[in-house]
């Protein structure tokens, strides 16, 4: 604590984090959003580093948006800065697990991955309705 | 003066410097090295698992890594590594290139293109040579010497009539869970298959399973995707470092050769200092060029100051076929298999003119961000297929041989640009949906539409822009490999196959090295 005033988050610092809370669902850790903002700004340098805007603002309509664009248009801004999330969490010790299965579960693998069908049929609809509202590319 | 005057430090380059080792060598290179950073010597899953600093070495200080989301015409996951991206780093304004159709890999690196290859030592029969002024035999010796060099593994097996009975083999890796779960089935039914044109064997890799010349046995840690310093794995390097002890050697990095001119007794080599931009002269008696095939023949089109003439280009044609193994799905991820191809097929049928070959492959190493969306789903859809699905794969890729054509060419431009056309290019896809059909019953299952054909140059097999040719031709060589109207200057490296076999040319590529250097009047 050093009296000084907390800096508000940039915009971009708040996008990193709702990506990060829809691909893991838990809080994103500081050192996540850090490299999210500089690997934006290294990588995407022709967006100024500005956050996508505007964006539904539940999860769910995020992704669903986001699998309707990248239907289209593989290569679409917000799947890019999605794909920049999954690299920065995966090369940190604590995302292992979310990446690298240790224990067989064949079953269970099944079960989800029908589970996940069928969502994502669902997402599609609703991303296809979206895309009206919120046209990405 | 250097009795040899050598330019590169790949594959060929090592293999004839080797025979050479008591001769007044030069070796003249770029030579450009990785970033200094503490070698990976623990399992990858181990540093994954508990290496904070793991972002350094698996995307970059900068990020590097993910250069794939800004190109998607890169398809290579290992090139791109911050510790290996220097295999390819270009020199764009010494040595400046515009490709047209065609994804060019060249190295300026210590070691060459080797530094990050698939290990696999594959020798040429008579079959495959045809077309070409020397056979087999005039290899073997060569194969011999240079197995007993590196240290390669494997088996003579099924696929013996296709690469020949070898001597002197290391023991086999063990096969990781799903190579050897797809040998098994292929070894129920191979008699069946081969009916088909399709026959599978074990990979002859130079990767160690004993002790060699200090060097240790393979240790399962699969690093190889993210650095090249791995000794039990041949590479280049490994040469390079073993002849810089003899006083006779002399190894100069930071030069890059733009052209010889051939006196008559001697052969001088001009070439221009990475750093300060400098030009040097430098003589011998001999020139041996291996700075791979697109850059040698720019060194040969540059030394006769030709802006004209188009040189052949030759490329494998390349397909990746994702098998997903239905009975492994949901299994936990294999992590200590050898993570590089186990596998090998080959398809000769009425599919394709030409035997194919293919490399089969379970994705270990890479990391899951690089196929994430690969995966149809929704995003934490993708996710729950990445693990579920990633260990359960086997990736077979396939190689088609190339013969030269019209449209395929380099050629010297204005400022010293070179250019590359690949225009003609054979249509894919038959053999792959056979191969579909076949390995279904299996349980090993993918989707024609899945398949990848990547833009030509990303085999990274470049060859024929020299060819050695029974026929007296101007800028074709002969079978000691010497270019025509230039005695003294030999092309050692892939430059001078007349055609391209499906089969990986590296470990044929030495051994011809090897053999024109042994053959050199000194």
């Amino acid at each position: 604590m050093n009296g000084q005033p907390h800096a508000e988050p940039s915009p971009l610092s708040k996008e990193g984090e709702r990506f990060y809370q829809l691909l893991f669902r838990r809080p994103a850790p500081r050192q996540a959003i850090e490299a999210y903002v500089r690997a934006c700004s290294i990588l995407l340098p022709h967006l100024k580093s500005q956050a996508l805007d505007p964006l539904p603002s539940s999860p769910s309509a995020i992704e669903a948006l986001e699998l309707a664009t990248r239907l289209l248009n593989p290569s679409n801004p917000l799947t890019r800065r999605m794909h920049i999330m999954l690299y920065i969490a995966e090369a940190n010790p604590g995302h292992f697990q979310d990446f690298v299965p240790q224990r067989s579960r064949r079953l269970c693998a099944w079960v989800q991955s029908g589970g996940y069908f069928l969502r994502t049929l669902g997402l599609l609809l609703r991303g296809m309705l979206l895309r009206r509202r919120y046209p990405l590319g | 003066m250097a009795d040899v005057i050598i330019v590169g430090s790949g594959a060929s380059a090592m293999a004839a410097a080797w025979e050479l080792r008591n001769r007044k060598v030069l070796i003249l290179d770029t030579g450009l090295t990785p970033p200094e950073t503490p070698s990976l010597q623990k399992n990858l899953f181990d540093l994954r698992q508990g290496d904070p600093e793991q972002a350094e070495y698996l995307l970059g200080s900068d990020f590097q890594s993910l250069v794939n989301i800004q190109r998607s015409d890169l398809v290579s996951v290992k090139l791109k590594a911050p510790l290996i991206d220097f295999v390819i780093r270009g020199l764009p304004e010494l040595a400046p290139l515009d490709a047209h159709e065609f994804v060019p890999f060249i190295s300026y690196a210590r070691g060459g293109l080797a530094n990050a290859w698939g290990a696999g030592a594959y020798r040429y029969t008579d079959g495959d040579l045809e077309g070409f002024p020397i056979n087999a035999g005039d290899l073997w010796p060569y194969y011999d010497e240079l197995t007993t060099h590196m240290g390669i593994s494997g088996v003579n097996d099924d696929l013996e009539p296709f690469f020949g009975h070898i001597n002197g083999l290391q023991p086999p890796l063990p096969f990781n869970r799903n190579c050897g779960r797809f040998y098994r089935c292929w070894r129920r039914k191979k008699h069946q298959m081969a009916r088909h044109g399709i026959h599978v064997g074990r990979t002859q890799l130079t990767v160690l399973t004993r002790e060699l010349d200090g060097r240790p046995a393979y240790s399962g840690d699969n690093t190889s995707f993210f650095t090249t310093v791995n000794p039990s794995i041949y590479t280049p390097r490994i040469t390079l470092d073993r002849l810089r002890q003899y006083p006779n050697i002399q190894y100069l990095p930071g030069w890059l050769v733009e052209r010889f001119s051939a006196p008559g007794s001697h052969v001088e080599v001009h070439a221009r200092a990475l750093e300060g931009n400098g030009l040097r002269t430098f003589r011998g008696r001999h020139l041996l060029l291996a700075a791979g095939a697109i850059n040698s023949g720019r060194i040969v089109l540059r030394s006769f100051d030709d802006t004209r003439t188009r040189l052949p280009i030759l490329d494998n044609p390349v397909s990746f076929i994702p098998f997903v193994d239905l009975t492994a799905i949901g299994a936990a991820t294999d992590m200590t298999g050898y993570e590089g191809g186990q596998l090998i097929l080959i398809y000769e049928g009425p599919r394709f003119p030409g035997r194919v070959q293919g490399s089969i492959y379970s994705i270990i190493s890479p990391l899951r961000s690089d196929l994430f969306f690969n995966f149809p789903f929704s995003l934490r859809g993708n996710l729950a297929l990445t693990r579920h699905i990633i260990p359960a794969m086997t990736v077979l890729q396939l190689f088609y041989p190339d013969s030269p054509r019209e449209g395929n060419y380099l050629r010297l431009g204005k400022g010293n640009l070179l250019e590359i056309h690949y225009q003609d290019q054979p249509k894919l896809g038959a053999v792959e949906r056979l191969l579909i059909h076949k390995f279904f019953p299996w349980g090993f299952t993918a989707l024609p539409p899945l398949v990848q054909f990547p833009k030509p140059g990303n085999s990274i097999h470049y060859a024929g822009t020299v060819p050695m040719e029974r026929r007296d031709l101007k800028y074709h060589s002969d079978r000691e490999c010497r270019l025509n109207g230039a005695p003294r200057v030999h092309l050692i490296d892939g430059s001078v196959f007349p055609h391209l076999p499906a089969k990986n040319l590296t470990f044929t590529l030495m051994a011809n090295a090897m053999r024109v250097a042994h053959g050199l009047k000194l």
